[in-house]
């Protein structure tokens, strides 16, 4: 299914579903179906069998009972396998009630007040998220334990009431009003996703069952998962409700706000600042949590922050991301908040407030948790960044002859190292020497679009979309990036219709240009009165050669393209006997001179393409030359 | 593939556009040649193509394992100019050397060597400074099997950009192929650094340990499996990597491994190539036999008894004190138990307890289907048929079980079903069947077969349970009687037979074989008076009346007897029987037929009745009747057929006899009738038809019994005494009274008289022996005066007899020869032996007039 029709599904799913929520819930549960359906097929096989097996006092009946239970096993343990969802507990610091007394406090609280299931665990992380994770016990059937998760870094940002109105949002999820299905939903979802991950990533399926499952799965996919989206997407919008109630709109607008503002600095200036830092230091950072306190209040950060908090505000709801945007989540809760609003590093953190005096502990116990987690990627990135640096020396030094492969190298090198800030000369210098070079004006779209130049760079993107199919999707996303930032939904929206049209367009021309059957349809060939003279030097001095035709293939996709089709006549006997060997050593002795502006399918006549011989031999003026008209010559 | 069997199927036929490359196949491993032709898919018979099916265009074929991959010759040829030329097209176009090598690759790939030659030529010359075009170019060069031009193109590749990770790991790979393992491991020294392996692939490293380790140097290898197992912690779980790490750790001395314990989930396992197809094996055969040993408990607990009952009505069956199950006369019923010790306690029809085993070995349950039979009172007869399937068709085996309250058979493939007539088998195989079901055979063979197979006293036991069903089956009670060996085994046939004469109605033919077993004159009279006394008590019982009246001595004593009860019971068959045999013996053929029919009318079925009624006709001429009417009989039934044969030598049709016995012995012998039997019926027809040259051919070497007793009938009709002496001798004949008559008649015949007067004693004293009208006879033999017509007809004996009474007389009486010829004749109806002997001593012809 495209983007555009899975678009136009999930709004016309959400429409009733806001009238009727339970409806849609009931439907999307029909998930199961598909499952239950193979699960009782196998159990029915395979019980049938070895139980008949077993009943049939005859001697022969062993060996199907033995294959009745195959059939148990074997099938119960692909349907297992096909259903698990790898759900590992998350780490995490445990909180406890002795430690931190007033965040279980507050806690309990909510929970009771929201009607949640009660919590596992809770544990802190050096995460910029709040959520909650449910573990199944027993694969997509259910029975989980539920873990609070709760980022320091987000409770660092947080005042204490946004901090209330994410926990009361979280606990909603778990509340008995659409926790459980929610939670089931979302593991089915995943199971579905993983089938048809599964078959569609797997090799083409030739026999007409497998096919048909494929095919199905194909049709199943996007519709159970357009409804499961929408699902998703009302729990949301409930979970925020339900935190207002218990807090007020603005907290809930407010602590939504900090947490994307904090989520752009830590992907944006903290992930650079953080891959120098690697590369200049062997050992990693060992307080990342007070790193990033610092950097927060820097200037350099308020500026990013107060950027991206007007971004948060002009990104639209889209159908990538379950979660509304933040201006639909604020307007449904009722809330009423400037957008010129900067949220500001607050004096009395949430981490403060409900850790108390062991936060000092708990920051600790967050750093080293996140030296454990980084300390590969850390140690790699130091590595890597020593070669990148002598490599880029050696590149530099020899690239400034104007070797534009080697220009690129070095641009590639640089961004890798320092940024892509730092490989905009050596870009602009690929750009003067080639400027259609795709590698090239990728980057630098994707640069220019970051630094406020939007015109240039989505023309640098088309240009590179243009030159290589291959970067479509990169620049696609760049785009779309932007796009969304800027909150430019319409454009968003045409961009997706063109990336479907694109990609329709791209399978159907391979498609078209991968095969030449007698069933296509030909044209007269379009090469100039030059080129036809220099194809007919080349079949002067081709042995055993009667005639040639040329045609052309229409396409109807791209056709700026051209697929000639060359049939070559031999020179027969009696009869016109031995006609179609001397036509194939023809066409032996020409594959390698023959040189067409396009696509070529040269045919000997006789051979296993003749028929598309005679077709083409039908073209008005298909015949290019002729061993008669050479004589006459 | 194509596929051959017996030379039949399809294969590939002819090479066209073969090229070879060296190179690794993807199948087996092995480096060799692999080749890349058109051909065709032709339909093979004999190893020869005949039909050409369809293009193909074969794509690296190994040399070793002739794996390869396969395309329609076709889609090959429209594929491979397409892209070859798209792929020149769009590096035309964009003169890039991401293009140039994307139509190198193609080229390459369709095996366009020389195009690719080419192009690869104008690469590097519009790129000489492009690190990546060498680097792949050492790629294609190492994959088309050559190694130097490949390590030319990595340093070329290196000497432009020696920093260039990729170049790094090439060029180390270079060194390491060329031994400079030191060189190598410079090269690739980034690998070495903590945290590479999440940057860059370390498989270059791990063949530089290998290639160190090759070298016994395995200080560094270990240095080097050390740090991959630090960077990839999963390989360690590798059983070759494991093996390989081992292996130097051993060689520097170390005894405790540096490797984290192995992880033995059946999830690694299953991940190693080596060990997952002997998990999957023993996955699969711990199933299989799980499910086996499921199955043979299952069988244990569940063994199915089968119940039947040959009772007249139904009888009740509890196994182990659970619910009794109904068995209806003549059905089946199952129950199911457990292996072991079990008693059935039944109750109905007839009550008795039955203890038995259900028990079968540990392996027989998979492979065998026994049957567990429980028969109250023993009274179905059982029959296992083994039956072979094959070209030869043996005949089956069979064993009964007659009078078992429980059988256990082994191995039943047919539970009270039939056999299928025909199974399909090779011509050279066979295949064999067992089955169990009731015995259809008559009650005297089986009680025969129980006799040969597991003696008298198991025959008498078996018997008797017949009996007790079926008291008045007298093909039973004949067997029963048989079997009486000795005064003990006579005193226990009698006492069961007597506990029969207080049943009511009188089980007549039980009650005649009670009196046929009292032999001596003394048995006999205590036997009349155990009648009388019964009759005594019951005056009116026709039965009883009929009875005492056969036990009568004297015949003129039983007929008012005969009559009495025929008054009584005029439906009642046996007095009319009696009164037409007695007419029989008198030679009064009209009224003994009169009587006989209507016994036979009275009692249909009776085997003794309808015998006795054709004799009778036979002697009143109804010979051509009868004939005629047995030609309707089933062709099959040896008695009707001879019977038959019988009427047609009695009406004189001697050529449609002849053709009826050519008709029976063939049907006979398509039925698989014992020879002798057959051999028997064409003894009696040559002899009943006065063929005696065409008998004496016939049984000239023939030593069966049927020979031995057609050679008595000769020697006699031709008066060579001596030699009828010895074939009687031979024929275990000697203490026939029937051939004492005949012997002696024959001795008249051939006057001998000192012959004639030894016979004669003899016959006298076997007379005198019977009692009653045979003491008549004897004396009648001994008197010197005439006979007279009343003396006749006052002796009761069989017709055959007084025939030959009558034939042997005549000597003694010359004088009354046309009389007693006229008597001999009318008692010779029946044209067996030895009525041709008889004719012959009256002077007449052996074949009747019609």
């Amino acid at each position: 299914m495209t983007r555009t029709a899975f678009e136009a599904l999930v709004r016309k799913i959400e429409i009733p579903a806001l009238r009727r929520p339970a409806l849609l819930r009931l439907s999307t549960v029909a998930g199961y179906a598909g499952f239950l359906f193979v699960l009782l097929a196998v159990q029915a096989l395979g019980f049938s069998i070895a139980l008949g097996a077993l009943l049939d006092t005859k001697k022969d009946s062993a060996p199907m009972g033995g294959i009745g239970v195959l059939i148990l096993v074997f099938g119960n343990a692909w349907i297992l396998r096909l259903l698990w969802v790898g759900l590992s507990a998350p780490e995490g610091v445990a909180v406890t009630a002795a430690a931190a007394p007033r965040l279980m406090a507050e806690i309990a609280r909510l929970r009771a007040a929201v009607g949640a299931r009660p919590v596992f665990r809770v544990l802190l992380t050096p995460d910029c998220n709040a959520g909650v994770c449910e573990v199944p016990r027993f694969a997509f059937i259910g029975w989980p334990k539920n873990y609070l998760i709760l980022g320091l870094p987000v409770m660092d940002e947080l005042t204490p009431d946004e901090f209330r109105a994410v926990l009361a949002h979280e606990f909603a999820h778990l509340s008995r009003r659409h926790g459980r299905s929610g939670g089931w939903i979302y593991r089915l979802r995943r199971t579905w996703e993983r089938v048809f991950e599964k078959w569609e990533t797997g090799p083409a399926s030739r026999g007409l069952a497998r096919r048909s499952v494929r095919g199905w799965v194909r049709w199943w996919w996007p519709r159970f998962n357009a409804r499961a989206f929408v699902l998703s997407r009302l729990c949301e919008y409930e979970a925020d409700r339900a935190a207002a109630r218990l807090t007020a709109p603005a907290h809930v607008a407010a602590g939504l706000l900090r947490i994307k503002v904090l989520a752009a600095l830590i992907n944006g200036p903290a992930h650079r600042l953080l891959l120098q830092k690697a590369a200049a230091d062997a050992v990693p950072m060992p307080d990342y949590t007070a790193f990033l306190r610092r950097q927060r209040v820097s200037p350099e950060w308020r500026e990013e922050a107060a950027r991206a908090a007007r971004d948060a505000w002009l990104i639209p709801t889209r159908n990538q991301d379950t979660h509304p945007s933040l201006t639909d989540r604020a307007r449904s809760v009722g809330a009423v908040l400037e957008t010129a609003d900067i949220p500001e590093p607050v004096p009395v953190s949430a981490a403060r407030e409900f850790l108390g005096v062991e936060l000092d502990r708990f920051r600790a116990e967050i750093d080293a948790l996140w030296i454990r987690e980084n300390a590969a990627f850390w140690q790699a990135r130091h590595t890597a960044a020593a070669g990148l640096n002598r490599l880029a020396d050696s590149i530099g030094t020899r690239s400034r002859g104007g070797n534009a492969e080697l220009l690129w190298e070095e641009a590639r090198t640089l961004a890798s190292l320092h940024g892509p800030a730092a490989a905009v000369p050596v870009l602009e210098k690929i750009l003067a020497l080639n400027p259609g070079h795709p590698g090239a004006n990728l980057a630098m779209g994707g640069h220019l679009l970051e630094t406020g130049d939007p015109e240039r760079g989505e023309s640098c993107l088309e240009t590179a979309m243009a030159a290589d199919p291959q970067t479509l999707h990169a620049a696609a996303g760049r785009l779309h990036d932007h796009y969304r930032r800027t909150g430019q939904a319409g454009r968003l929206q045409a961009l997706d219709a063109r990336l479907d049209t694109e990609e329709a367009t791209r399978t159907a021309a391979e498609k078209e240009r991968g095969h030449v059957t007698a069933s296509d349809k030909f044209i007269p060939h379009t090469l100039t009165e030059e080129e036809c003279a220099g194809l007919r030097a080349l079949f002067d001095a081709a042995p055993g050669l009667a005639a040639v035709d040329l045609g052309q293939k229409l396409l109807r996709h791209r056709p700026d393209q051209r697929l000639f089709v060359l049939c070559l006549h031999g020179q027969g006997g009696f009869a016109g006997w031995g006609g179609a060997d001397k036509a194939a050593a023809a066409l032996r002795h020409l594959t390698p001179k023959v040189r067409l502006p396009g696509r070529l399918l040269m045919v000997a006549a006789g051979g296993p393409l003749a028929a598309i011989a005679r077709k083409v031999a039908r073209l008005p003026k298909a015949r290019l030359w002729s061993e008669p008209e050479r004589k006459a010559q | 593939m194509p596929a051959l069997i017996n030379g039949c199927g399809t294969r590939y036929a002819g090479r066209k556009n073969l090229t070879v490359r060296y190179g690794a196949c993807k199948s087996c491993g092995r480096h060799g040649a692999l080749s890349s032709y058109d051909t065709r898919l032709c339909l093979t018979l004999l190893f020869i193509p005949l039909l050409p099916v369809a293009g193909k265009h074969i794509i690296d074929e190994c040399a070793s394992c002739r794996r390869h991959y396969v395309m329609k010759l076709r889609e090959w040829e429209t594929r491979r100019q397409l892209d070859i030329s798209g792929g020149l097209e769009d590096f035309r176009q964009d003169p890039s050397v991401e293009k140039g090598m994307a139509a190198h690759a193609a080229m390459v790939g369709f095996r366009e060597m020389e195009q690719a030659e080419t192009l690869r030529r104008q690469l590097e010359s519009m790129f000489p400074d492009s690190t990546r075009l060498q680097l792949y170019l050492a790629s294609v060069d190492r994959e088309h099997g050559q190694p130097d031009r490949a390590d030319a193109a990595v340093e070329r590749a290196f000497r432009l950009s020696p920093e260039l990770p990729e170049t790094r790991f090439a060029m180390a790979g270079a060194h390491r192929r060329a031994g400079r393992l030191d060189e190598a491991r410079k090269l690739i020294d980034l690998l070495e650094q903590p945290g590479a392996g999440a940057l860059h692939p370390l498989s270059e490293l791990e063949l530089l340990a290998y290639a160190f380790q090759n070298a016994s140097r395995h200080q560094p290898a270990y240095d080097l499996l050390r740090h991959l197992v630090r960077e990839l912690p999963g390989v360690a779980q590798h059983p070759g990597f494991r093996k390989n790490m081992r292996k130097s750790e051993k060689a520097l001395g170390f005894g405790v491994t540096a490797m984290p314990k192995r992880d033995r989930s059946l999830k690694t396992l299953m991940a190693d190539k080596n060990s997952r197809k002997y998990v999957l094996v023993g996955l699969a055969a711990v199933l299989i036999a799980g499910g086996m040993v499921i199955r043979n408990e299952y069988t244990r607990r569940h063994r199915t008894v089968t119940l039947v009952n040959g009772w007249k009505s139904p009888v009740k069956i509890s196994v182990d004190g659970g619910p009794a199950v109904t068995v209806a006369p003549g059905k089946i019923e199952e129950v199911t138990v457990r292996e072991g010790n079990h008693r059935a306690e039944v109750s109905g029809a007839v009550t008795e307890g039955i203890d038995f085993q259900v028990e079968t070995g540990y392996a027989e349950r998979w492979s065998k289907s026994p049957a567990f039979v429980l028969n109250p009172g023993g009274a179905v007869p059982l029959e296992f048929v083994k039956a072979t399937y094959s070209a030869s068709s043996p005949v089956p085996d069979f064993a009964y079980a007659i009078g078992k309250r429980f059988s256990r058979y082994d191995d039943i493939d047919y539970l009270f079903r039939d056999l299928p007539q025909t199974v399909s088998v090779k011509r050279s195989q066979s295949k064999t069947l067992t089955g169990l079901t009731i015995a259809r055979e008559e009650p005297g063979d089986l009680l025969a077969y129980v006799a040969g197979r597991e003696g008298i006293p198991a025959a008498l036991n078996a018997a008797e349970t017949v009996l007790t069903l079926t008291p008045e089956n007298e093909d039973a009670l004949a067997a029963y009687r048989s079997f009486v060996r000795n005064d003990a085994d006579q005193k226990r046939v009698l006492g069961f037979l007597e506990k029969g004469l207080a049943l009511r109605p009188v089980p007549v033919r039980g009650f005649r074989a009670w009196q046929d077993l009292h032999l001596t004159r003394v048995e006999k009279e205590a036997a009349l008076n155990t009648c009388q006394d019964l009759l005594r008590a019951e005056p009116e019982n026709a039965d009883l009346l009929y009875l005492t009246g056969r036990a009568m001595p004297e015949e003129t004593e039983a007929v008012p007897l005969y009559e009495k009860a025929r008054r009584l019971a005029p439906e009642n068959p046996w007095p009319a029987f009696a009164l037409g045999y007695l007419k029989m013996e008198q030679g009064r053929w009209p009224e003994a037929r009169d009587l006989l029919a209507k016994a036979d009318a009275l009692l249909p079925g009776d085997g003794r009745f309808s015998s006795t009624l054709a004799e009778v006709r036979l002697g009143c001429g109804e010979g051509a009747d009868m004939a005629r009417e047995l030609a309707k009989a089933d062709r099959y039934d040896a008695g009707a057929q001879f019977l038959r044969l019988r009427a047609l030598a009695a009406a004189g049709d001697r050529e449609q006899g002849e053709t009826v016995r050519k008709k029976i012995l063939e049907d006979l012998t398509s039925q698989r009738v014992d020879a002798d039997v057959t051999r028997s019926i064409s003894n009696h027809w040559f002899y009943m038809s006065g063929q005696f040259e065409e008998l004496a051919k016939r049984i000239r070497k023939d030593q069966t019994p049927s020979g031995k007793a057609a050679r008595v009938w000769l020697d006699l009709q031709n008066g060579d005494l001596p030699a009828a002496a010895l074939s009687i001798k031979a024929a275990h004949e000697d203490d026939n009274p029937l051939v004492h008559m005949a012997l002696w008649v024959a001795a008249g015949l051939a006057a001998h008289e000192e012959e004639a007067a030894g016979n004669q004693e003899t016959v006298v004293a076997d007379l005198k022996e019977t009692g009653g009208s045979g003491m008549k006879a004897a004396d009648l033999i001994l008197k010197k005066t005439d006979i007279t017509l009343e003396e006749l007809e006052d002796i009761y004996l069989e017709p055959v007899q007084k025939a030959l009474l009558c034939a042997g007389l005549i000597p003694s009486h010359p004088g009354q020869r046309e009389f007693l010829a006229t008597q001999a004749r009318l008692y010779n109806a029946d044209l067996r032996f030895p009525a041709a002997l008889v004719t012959k001593a009256i002077g007449g012809t052996s074949v009747p007039p019609p």
